[in-house]
């Protein structure tokens, strides 16, 4: 299990609670024995969209959706489009709140959203200051931070490219390593395969392999799953539920993968 | 401390980067105080200026003097409507990975200040080739306050309607207000003058331009307008940054 | 196959369809005109006469402020239809949709746009004052509409972005409206050169029952086909360009 640093800004930078009140990882204390493992857990997560007036459709998109990722586990979640899984995950890392149910982890999280969340007009470089900076993170584990991924995700050449002058490979890979710079105990992955070429596909794989070795969880959401024995455990989130699926042959997930 | 100052550089370098938009920031206000100080003839008006009531005064100092406020309130509104939007998931990413939303909500309407002042500065140094306002600090004053005004109300309305209404507004609200509302050539301001944005803001321009002294409540009405408009808007903004 | 008429017809229903959809673009619609010609009308109606102006003060106020409605709801939408298109319509061009079609389709939509405000806002100056000639008022309406709604899909093609592009269409269509309001009067050659110049005399005209000045006709018709040539030029030029997917 990677430290957890503690890494503070001496101005407080970090912010005591996520955006949706569950607490930052230092904060949350170990329950008992057999929790010990668990990274992440959600329990009966609902979420509704729709009208608040009276009138108008109310889309329930998740309805008592529960999961629990371990340290070291590489999950897979899989869903139809529409399903609710990019939604999931956003109430999994906090950028929005559920309307029932709660979200406790004891690590460090990281999210790597579907869409390529960056500052078109910054270099990779500047992104990493500023995202460093919010992470709490000081200079010099911002740069090796930075290089590092660089190296290993393949876009050592292009630091002091803007982002919108990447190719979409290029900026999926940043969207990518701006998850992992601060080296978070479970990283959540939504839809991370889009645009990536072969080596690029390869080189994920083994980074997340490596990953898993360092003890850091790995949570993919994607409505495609093939090579089903890299994961640990699969779920399918469909009717607003997550079921495990990992031992079934052929589900949604299975061979012929969704779309 | 220093997440708010990287967050704020990080916004003004992206800033440098839009060379078409600080181009704009600075030909438009120009081209509008320029067209009108040639266009407009050469007479004199009657003007109610507060504090020191009907003065004689040229007609395209009058029209400078209300176009630079409206130039400012046009900018900023614009501005406001758009720039805050334009990173807003971005940003919300931000606070998701542990940025304060306070440092993000000061670069931005930091940002938002800085398209502002440059709109002001041009449009008062543009003025000054034709007429330079007798006090011109405080012109330069009200003008930012203006745009500062219109730029939170521009917050606003990018929160609350869609960008096609938020430019319609844009395009009525400042004209109406300004140029007709207040106008120091109307013989009776409407009813709803004094509630509205420009109010303050174009007295405290026309003092500045044409007298020698500075109405405190003039220009603590404005100011208090502009504080009230910018909390709300501060709030507001601060809101859609912590649930996408 | 496809053809022309039918892509068109497609298209344009789609687009009205979307627009109609969100009840605060039909609050715009409806709502927009009065509270725009009746304030106008009303502040315009506490100056003194000036000699600058060709009629009574809130007549004109009411006048101008049917003008602007009917003109700028257009330009923003031409403006926005451009812009949001844009990478759509780089795909649909290399998928064999001609440019001038796809062109076409968004100026329609610009006209759909132009014919309902301009119905809107004359009905609305109705109810103010005597409106001489409603059928030629309502073709001035819907043709400055479609001229700013062209200067909208120019500026949209040249700049587009949001922020830029609004910028630029708001400081020209505030400036025109400046010239237009009556409030003075100059002989500078440089305000001919506004959208509103020419067709700001001639719907005074119709609305007043006086005579179309002819030339003036001539040089909005002109106006126009100029604008017309510039913007389909800018945006086939300028849809070419990005025209490779990825």
């Amino acid at each position: 299990m990677p430290n957890i640093r503690p890494e503070v800004a001496a101005d407080g930078g970090i912010a005591d609670e996520r955006p949706d009140g569950t607490s930052r990882p230092e904060e949350t204390a170990r329950n008992d024995e057999a929790d010990s493992d668990v990274v992440l857990r959600a329990t009966g997560v609902g979420k509704a969209y729709g009208s608040r007036l009276p009138v108008g459709r109310t889309v329930e998109v998740l309805n008592g959706a529960d999961i629990e990722v371990r340290a070291g586990e590489v999950v897979g979640i899989v869903g139809a489009n529409g399903s609710g899984k990019s939604t999931l995950m956003k109430i999994l890392v906090g950028a929005l709140e559920a309307d029932a149910g709660t979200v406790e982890s004891s690590g460090r999280v990281g999210w790597c959203p579907q869409e390529e969340l960056l500052y078109d007009r910054l270099t990779i470089r500047e992104t990493f200051r500023l995202f460093g900076e919010a992470y709490g993170m000081d200079r010099e584990a911002v740069a090796d931070a930075r290089d590092r991924l660089a190296d290993q995700l393949g876009f050592e050449d292009f630091l002091g490219y803007r982002v919108d002058h990447l190719s979409g490979g290029n900026r999926q890979k940043v969207n990518l390593a701006v998850a992992l710079m601060h080296d978070p105990d479970v990283l959540l992955l939504d839809e991370p395969y889009t645009g990536f070429d072969w080596d690029t596909y390869l080189s994920f794989w083994e980074l997340t392999e490596e990953l898993k070795k360092r003890g850091t969880s790995v949570a993919i959401i994607s409505h495609l799953i093939n090579e089903r024995e890299r994961f640990d455990r699969i779920f399918e989130l469909a009717d607003g539920t997550l079921e495990d699926v990992t031992e079934e042959g052929s589900t949604q997930a299975g061979d012929a993968g969704v779309r | 401390m220093s997440q708010t100052r990287t967050t704020l550089e990080m916004g003004l370098r992206e800033y440098a980067r839009t060379p078409v938009l600080l181009a704009l920031l600075v030909f438009l206000p120009a081209y509008v105080i320029l067209f009108f100080t040639r266009v407009v003839p050469e007479r004199t008006v009657p003007v109610d200026v507060p504090g020191a009531g009907m003065l004689a005064v040229g007609l395209k100092p009058t029209v400078a003097a209300l176009m630079t406020p409206m130039v400012a309130a046009l900018i900023g509104g614009i501005a406001g409507l758009f720039l805050m939007q334009s990173a807003r998931d971005v940003d919300s990413r931000l606070v998701v990975v542990g940025a304060a939303p306070r440092a993000i909500l000061f670069a931005r309407f930091g940002l938002l200040g800085f398209a502002t002042l440059l709109a002001s500065a041009v449009a008062v140094a543009v003025m000054s080739l034709t007429y330079v306002p007798d006090q011109l600090a405080p012109f330069v004053a009200a003008t930012v306050v203006s745009g500062l005004t219109y730029g939170a109300l521009g917050v606003l309305a990018g929160l609350v309607l869609n960008r096609l209404a938020g430019v319609y507004l844009m395009m009525f609200g400042p004209f109406l207000d300004i140029f007709l509302a207040q106008s120091p050539l109307s013989e009776g301001a409407p009813a709803v003058a004094p509630y509205l944005p420009g109010h303050y803001t174009v007295e405290m321009a026309f003092d500045a331009a044409f007298t020698a002294g500075v109405d405190l409540a003039t220009v603590a009405g404005g100011l208090v307008y502009l504080a009230v408009v910018a909390a709300v808007a501060w709030a507001a903004f601060s809101r859609t940054l912590r649930s996408t | 196959m496809m053809s022309t008429a039918v892509r068109l017809r497609v298209g344009l229903s789609a687009t009205l369809r979307e627009f109609l959809r969100e009840p605060l673009n039909v609050a715009l619609l409806v709502v927009l005109p009065p509270v725009v010609i009746t304030s106008y009308g009303s502040m315009m109606g506490a100056f003194p006469r000036l000699h600058s102006m060709d009629a009574a003060p809130g007549t004109l106020g009411a006048l101008n402020g049917t003008l602007f409605v009917a003109t700028f709801l257009p330009g923003v939408i031409g403006l926005f239809q451009v812009i949001s298109a844009r990478s759509a319509d780089e795909r649909l061009a290399v998928c064999g949709f001609q440019r001038p079609v796809m062109f076409t389709s968004r100026l329609l939509a610009v006209v759909a746009a132009s014919v309902l405000t301009a119905a809107v806002s004359l009905a609305v100056l109705a109810t103010r004052t005597d409106v001489a000639d409603p059928a030629v008022g309502f073709t001035l309406l819907a043709f400055v509409g479609v001229l700013y709604g062209l200067v909208g899909m120019l500026v949209g093609a040249v700049l587009p972005r949001e922020l830029e592009g609004s910028l630029v269409l708001i400081f020209l269509a505030d400036v025109d409206e400046l010239m237009s309001s009556g409030l003075f009067r100059t002989d500078s050659v440089l305000v001919e050169l506004l959208p509103m110049h020419y067709p700001h005399e001639l719907f005074q005209s119709a609305v007043g029952g006086e005579t179309l000045a002819t030339g003036t006709v001539v040089a909005s018709l002109g106006y126009a086909a100029a604008l017309f040539a510039l913007a389909l030029g800018v945006y086939t030029l300028v849809a070419g360009e990005g025209g490779v997917l990825g």
